[in-house]
């Protein structure tokens, strides 16, 4: 059989991998050779804000004086009235109206103070931190939290499926899904131009080039990059045929749109993908986050408006598609930002922060307390709340599956479990 | 110190390829040759040093320039309007430079000193194109002088803004780093990049403080948070004027009254110098001079072993540690260039010193680089003798080749982030990787590999329509420059089989098995390694 037809036998039930290096590491896609996957499959969607979000500018603590102080927030401050009510104690900044709908629905939990032990204020060793789910002092993993997951929970499994994980709207592959055994997770930054052409000869070629990329090898390099290629193939199909699904949210322009329009899609076509990330950048306002009207002028309040436009649409499509329940959503960021602002109408890198978490089994609400403007480490947010903890929350409600091995330790929960009403039965099963 | 030592080994052509694809964009048969000259020790060094001993200005590369054809293409690289034409127009010397490493280099200094044009793009405000006379202080375009209405300034001004920098890596990037970290400091697209235009005393911000000792000079842990606050404040008042008189309302002016006057702490040292911008200086000596605080290197200045780990990791080895003893030479070879002022840290001699090391021609690091996106098109039309036809079109069913770069995952002028591109296996992504096929596909068009060139390879080259071995070994030698696997020469032969039995005439199928070998041999894994 040649390689063409047997990646024609079936969308949906793709194997991209092998477990070890052997020969053909393209992937045979046998429909027999995967069972149809039983329960909700669920699904967890890894939101990234790059640079450092200002929480404090998200989730405004409305009733703290310290907050409305403008020797501390000067120029930041959304002015009192402003924010959209949440609970009482916070407020959302005015551009999060859509997510604020999703609150007031139950669908979206804050978690307040999120962070970790002796924080550190570079922008690419803390994203190690939380992308690999490490902390200061002890060696950083090779391996991604979501990755070092996957390979606990899918050891043994017999065939795996295609587009298990996949970065949507990005380039490159996130250190949370990076080093899974024998896996190499698709990155697309967009779907039109993920297939391969051909000039003449394309039968000709076409096989050439799998072939080519199909050859024993030793060599751990050629062995990567020929799986890479498998992947690119195998995967370019499935892409195209996600791509076709109608899109019926509202998403704003931009990779970051781009990347959950895509994501949905490929859930609604009824591919068995169960991690995507997602990437929107620009979050590192020490200059203008604010213009001079601190509500509609500024960087971060476009941010957020296009943030708001993009998990509502995603939201949206998933609800209307039935697979709201099936679906969890978890920003992060790599760290909050200075409570005070500086002079030029922003702030720098600070430590302590809020998160999200969105979705039909998500219990919505406020976790973790209030944070404590005046009780800081060189005029940064203290944490009471371990990144860790909320993922073990995660794995542990949400994919049913121990964290204590992914983290090294475990973390208690109790005031953070934001997961709820989810049936043990019907949970996440990968095979 | 044996690493760095003198490469004493053979000198082929093996070892010649191995320096052109590391220090430039690879050589083609004919330029590997002349690199091995009589083969002696003598000859490894001449090869090294013309590589090195570059000019300012590539003379023979813009006079190639101004002679092209007055094509929309060749136009947007002869006087580029758009941001999108910048990427052509420094990719187009990637591929004719007479000088490769400076190309090279340039890219090593833009992906380490990064300015994004996006945000320098915003940084810019649109009220530029309106123009004013200065008397409008609601419009902040022109502190002094006036500035005519001009609907096309804004972009003119990112263009000059990203290409002033570019050049600024060009001309002098390779030389003493101390002069390029004080010349980056004031650079208009840096001062807007990293907001320290907007950094003013009493309320400074930290954006470029931190990121140059992070990312342009130590490495993180060498420095406190304290020292972060500090270096903002020494930093205050470098900005960019307002004076349109000279229709350049984005001039570097330090400006005094925003300047903090009183003492800074870094490093232990006190210091508040009096002339504009000494404070600046003063700090970046004072970076430059700290000593690590790792263990192994705790004798040497942080940033000799944080520059010499980017040089090693850009031009030998990826996977090189900073703990690495090769690294730790280097660095106590940079740090040996000091004077009173503190250390130059002189690239050119570093360069160098590693290119003609035993260390650097080791059999262990050839083809153990990942080709990034710029190598992957460059090397190609280098060594195949072609040349793209369109290089700026922004078209998005049929971009032109910068853009193509940016579809594997490198737009040339918009680094990810300031920590520059991700390296070694984050280009071999599934997306990056499609886009690259699909540039092997493009290349292997008529539009690229022409009727002539395709029949311009017989029989010099290729013996006749029918010599397949010929053909193999022809792009073989420019595209892999190392052994086939058995199995590929299989694969290849069956595909030129699989041609020649297919209708049409002799010169169409033979036209058809060069252009589709092309496309082959750039998927090929051996080809995205350097």
């Amino acid at each position: 059989m040649k390689r063409r037809d047997m990646i024609q036998l079936g969308l949906g039930s793709l194997a991209y991998f092998t477990t070890e290096r052997t020969t053909p590491n393209w992937i045979i896609r046998s429909a027999e050779a995967i069972p149809n996957p039983g329960g909700e499959n669920r699904i967890l969607v890894i939101v990234q804000q790059a640079g450092g979000n200002d929480g404090l500018n998200t989730v405004i603590p409305r009733t703290d004086p310290v907050y409305y102080d403008p020797n501390t927030r000067g120029s930041l401050i959304i002015p009192a009235g402003m924010e959209i009510n949440l609970d009482g104690l916070n407020g959302f900044h005015p551009k999060l109206a859509r997510l604020a709908n999703w609150y007031q629905n139950g669908h979206l939990a804050i978690v307040q103070n999120v962070g970790y032990p002796n924080p550190n204020l570079s922008h690419f060793t803390s994203t190690d931190y939380w992308e690999r789910g490490s902390v200061p002092g002890v060696p950083l993993p090779t391996q991604g939290w979501v990755a070092r997951f996957y390979d606990n929970t899918c050891a043994g499994m017999p065939d795996p499926y295609a587009l298990q994980m996949m970065a949507s709207g990005l380039s490159d592959v996130p250190d949370s899904l990076e080093g899974t055994t024998g896996y190499t997770t698709p990155a697309i930054l967009q779907a039109s131009t993920y297939a391969l052409t051909t000039d003449s000869d394309a039968a000709l070629r076409r096989d050439a080039i799998a072939a080519l990329n199909s050859i024993a090898t030793t060599d751990p390099r050629i062995d990567f990059l020929q799986r890479s290629e498998s992947t690119a193939e195998a995967s370019a199909e499935d892409i195209a045929a996600a791509a076709s699904v109608a899109v019926l949210g509202n998403y704003p322009a931009g990779t970051f749109g781009e990347g959950l329009k895509l994501a949905s899609q490929v859930i609604r076509a009824g591919f068995p993908t169960r991690i995507f990330y997602v990437s929107q950048n620009g979050y590192d306002t020490h200059a203008n986050q604010v213009g001079p009207d601190p509500v509609n002028t500024g960087d971060h309040q476009e941010l957020l408006d296009a943030f708001d436009q993009a998990l509502d649409a995603f939201l949206f499509e998933m609800q209307t598609s039935g697979n709201l329940d099936r679906v969890l959503m978890l920003t992060f960021s790599e760290f909050g930002r200075r409570v005070a602002g500086n002079g030029s109408l922003g702030c720098d890198h600070g430590a302590g922060n809020c998160l999200m978490a969105l979705g039909g089994r998500v219990a919505g609400g406020v976790y973790g307390g209030q944070p404590d403007l005046t009780d800081l480490i060189k005029g940064n947010l203290k944490y009471t709340v371990d990144f860790r903890a909320v993922y073990s929350e995660v794995l542990e409600a949400w994919f049913e599956a121990d964290p204590t091995p992914v983290f090294g330790e475990s973390y208690d929960l109790s005031g953070i479990q934001f997961i709820q009403g989810v049936s043990s039965v019907s949970g996440w099963r990968l095979y | 110190m044996p690493l760095l030592d003198p490469y004493t080994g053979p000198w082929t052509e093996s070892e010649a390829a191995h320096l052109a694809r590391r220090a430039g964009f690879g050589a083609s048969p004919s330029e590997i040759t002349a690199l091995v000259g009589g083969g002696a020790a003598t000859d490894m060094e001449a090869a090294v040093d013309s590589l090195i001993d570059y000019d300012p200005v590539d003379a023979a590369l813009e006079a190639e320039i101004l002679a092209l054809p007055s094509t929309t293409d060749f136009n947007n690289i002869k006087n580029p309007t758009r941001i999108s034409h910048l990427g052509g127009w420094w990719l187009y010397r990637m591929v004719h430079s007479t000088q490769p490493l400076q190309e090279q280099f340039t890219l090593f200094l833009h992906n380490m000193l990064v300015s994004e044009y996006t945000k320098v793009q915003s940084g810019i405000t649109n009220n530029v194109n309106a123009g004013n006379d200065g008397s409008d202080p609601a419009n902040q375009v022109c502190a002094t002088g006036t500035l005519p209405p001009d609907p096309n300034r804004k972009r003119a001004i990112l263009v000059r803004m990203m290409r002033d920098q570019n050049n600024l890596f060009r001309t002098g990037g390779h030389l003493r780093y101390r002069d390029t970290l004080r010349s980056i400091t004031r650079d208009p697209a840096m001062l807007i990049y990293l907001d320290n235009r907007q950094n003013v005393k009493n309320r400074p911000q930290e954006n470029y403080a931190r990121e140059i000792m992070e990312l342009f000079s130590m490495g993180v842990g060498n420095y406190s948070e304290d020292d972060v606050r500090e270096v903002a404040r020494a930093f205050t008042g470098e900005g960019l004027d307002q004076d349109c008189a000279d229709d350049w309302p984005y001039a570097y002016e330090f400006q005094g009254n925003r300047h903090d006057t009183n003492a800074k702490t870094v490093f232990a040292d006190v210091f508040n110098l009096p002339g504009p911008g000494q404070d600046t200086d003063h700090v970046i000596d004072l970076i430059l001079s700290k000593v690590s605080v790792n263990p192994p290197h705790a004798s040497l200045p942080a940033a000799s072993i944080f520059l010499a780990w980017k040089l090693v990791t850009w031009f030998v080895n990826e996977d090189i540690s900073i703990t690495d003893p090769a690294v730790l030479e280097l660095a106590d070879f940079l740090a040996n260039d000091s004077s009173t002022n503190g250390y130059n840290y002189d690239f050119r001699e570093a360069m160098r010193k590693l290119l003609k090391s035993s260390f650097f021609f080791d059999p262990a690091h050839r083809y153990t680089m990942y080709k990034h996106p710029a190598d992957y098109v460059a090397m190609a039309l280098r060594t195949l003798g072609a040349n793209d036809s369109d290089y700026t079109r922004e078209s998005s069913n049929n971009p032109g080749g910068a853009q193509r770069v940016a579809g594997m995952g490198m737009t040339l002028f918009n680094p990810p982030n300031v920590a520059g591109w991700n390296h070694g296996t984050a280009w071999i992504t599934s997306g990056n990787l499609i886009n690259r096929f699909n540039y092997a596909d493009r290349v292997s068009k008529s539009s690229i590999l022409t009727d002539a060139y395709c029949d311009g390879l017989i029989p010099s080259l290729v013996a006749d329509e029918q010599d397949h071995a010929g053909m193999i070994e022809y792009f073989r030698a420019r595209l892999i420059q190392t052994a086939l696997r058995p199995e590929e020469v299989t694969i290849l032969q069956d595909f030129l089989t699989g041609v020649e039995n297919s209708a049409g005439t002799a010169t169409q199928k033979y036209r058809r098995k060069i252009r589709g070998l092309a496309h082959l041999f750039m998927t090929l894994p051996q080809y995205q390694l350097k």
